[in-house]
């Protein structure tokens, strides 16, 4: 119903020009002049639906973030190593800082703090990980190992390892 | 105090920062990593990651307490992660200054430390 009315009125010959002449209290209230001349979807970029132009808006902006240059590549590491939620947090923090950075000393030394920041994050996280994650299955082999008498018994690593004395020797 | 409880420097450091920045949600990963960096002066190399895992271990030993908050624009829609101490914490380093507060002491009676 918004926009049936300019459309209405673009269809009457100088209707619009006369309305916008009109006193505010007069015309309707969504009337503008502008949709009014061009069509619903001017400030889409469209005018009677033919495409003529693509407006960058604050909000356009926002949505194309990462034109700004938030290394993916850095942000993806901590998804390796990290659990969701801890990672959104992490990554967040390090997002929020870099888009200050970006704002003072431009793109490259934020992007370079950011790869900077990653380099150092990742060996506490990559260790904690290990810990987690690695430790277990290694802890495993080895009980599995000894279990089976492969290790402390004259088996196959015993073999390997004599094996390589000799070669040493 | 058992071994267990034995705080490690940069731990010190983590709960030290939890406290200045109090409770409520002042303290998130951002504004604790800053204020780690001023405590450490320069003289040790702070990252996001070793307070995370830093913050992790105190969490498992009961010292802090977190939660995450809502999603934020300037961060891309990821949501903060709060950070608390407890009173345990609390406990713990106090113990833990007051060990270094004897050190320190014991050094400038012999006036090792002006």
């Amino acid at each position: 119903m918004r926009y049936l009315k300019p459309f209405v009125i673009h269809r009457i010959p100088l209707t619009n020009v006369i309305i916008a002449r009109m006193p505010k209290a007069l015309r309707p209230i969504d009337f503008d002049p502008v949709v009014a001349e061009y069509g619903p979807d001017f400030w889409n970029g469209r005018v009677w639906g033919q495409r003529f132009f693509t407006f960058r808006t604050s909000q356009s902006r926002k949505n194309s973030r990462r034109n700004i240059g938030v290394p993916l590549n850095a942000e993806f590491l901590f998804y390796l190593f990290l659990d969701k939620k801890n990672c959104d947090a992490l990554v967040g923090d390090l997002e929020e800082r870099f888009h200050l950075i970006h704002s003072k000393f431009g793109r490259r030394r934020a992007q370079f703090w950011y790869w900077w920041q990653t380099a150092i994050s990742l060996g506490p996280l990559v260790g904690e990980w290990g810990k987690k994650k690695a430790l277990k299955p290694v802890l495993a082999v080895i009980g599995w190992a000894v279990a089976k008498g492969l290790i402390g018994h004259d088996g196959w690593l015993a073999a390997v390892v004599e094996l390589w004395k000799r070669v040493r020797s | 105090m058992a071994k267990g409880e034995h705080l490690g420097e940069f731990e010190q450091m983590i709960l030290t920062t939890l406290m200045l920045l109090g409770s409520g949600e002042t303290a998130y990963g951002m504004t604790i990593h800053a204020k780690v960096e001023e405590l450490a002066a320069g003289l040790r190399l702070v990252s996001l990651g070793a307070c995370y895992t830093t913050l992790d271990r105190l969490e498992q030993k009961g010292y802090v307490r977190s939660w995450f908050g809502g999603a934020t624009e300037e961060r891309g829609g990821r949501s903060k992660r709060f950070f608390e101490i407890t009173g345990s914490g609390e406990r713990a380093l106090k113990n833990a200054l007051s060990v270094a507060n004897n050190m320190v002491t014991g050094l400038r009676e012999i006036g090792g430390l002006v």
